[in-house]
């Protein structure tokens, strides 16, 4: 899934999704092996740290915290909610408004790597888009 | 009685620590009982009045968020963080309280904003 398309998904998205937690994963350079089970699977993060199971990202701002710490430098962020609506924001990039904090956040490391990935900004949402 | 002393002690705070858990959830009204037989210690939510755990507020985004939806339900919160990792939470109407990790700030600018419409 491209950059646009993912942080779309979670800018729309009206709450938690295990196969939203699992494209951030991909996107976000986590890789993912089988164990012997069935159903069995152990990620790992781009740093190098082991999952027994995908983390929650969409669900938990602990997680979605973690996603940021395990993918990004340390930039500076914020992260503001009420009920029903939530805002987050990295570097200097656009506030990515969502349903929830985890949400919100996700959308914002999303965007981040995207923009450390490709030079070429015009691959994200525009404004108007969002 | 006043909380001052304990968010005095969780602004000192350098990383997340049960005390402090057990501590925000007696100022919340937690009450502690032993189950009968098996001696194990259950605690009763001030709300719910159900049997359960002491959250893991100092620790946890989620469960610091969740000691804003018990004690100021419906309130905007704001934490941010800069690149040295200092943190800083706000609660709408009150003053940006600073903490060593983003949950203990949370805990703070709840209690502190508790603490000040009491």
């Amino acid at each position: 899934m491209d950059a646009k398309t993912l942080v779309m998904a979670l800018l729309r998205a009206s709450g938690p999704s295990k196969e939203l937690d699992r494209d951030i994963a991909i996107f976000s350079g986590y890789t993912v092996r089988t164990g012997t089970k069935p159903g069995e699977e152990f990620w790992t993060s781009p740093s190098q740290v082991d999952f027994l199971n995908l983390p929650k990202f969409t669900a938990s701002i602990d997680a979605a915290f973690d996603l940021f710490k395990q993918t990004s430098p340390a930039y500076p962020g914020g992260l503001s909610w009420e009920p029903q609506s939530a805002s987050a924001r990295l570097a200097d990039d656009r506030f990515m408004q969502a349903e929830s904090p985890a949400l919100a956040l996700c959308a914002s490391v999303v965007l981040r790597l995207a923009l450390s990935q490709y030079a070429d900004s015009t691959v994200l949402p525009r404004a108007e888009e969002l | 009685m006043s909380l001052q002393p304990l968010i005095q002690k969780l602004s000192d705070a350098e990383e997340p620590s049960r005390k402090f858990d057990t501590a925000i959830a007696i100022a919340l009204g937690f009450e502690s009982f032993e189950e009968e037989g098996t001696r194990k210690v259950l605690w009763l939510h001030p709300h719910s009045k159900t049997p359960t755990r002491i959250p893991w507020y100092t620790r946890s985004l989620d469960e610091a968020k969740e000691l804003l939806d018990v004690i100021l339900p419906n309130s905007a919160v704001a934490l941010s963080w800069t690149a040295e990792g200092l943190f800083y939470a706000k609660i709408e109407g009150g003053d940006a309280c600073r903490g060593a990790t983003g949950p203990l700030a949370i805990c703070i600018a709840a209690l502190s904003y508790h603490n000040s419409i009491r």
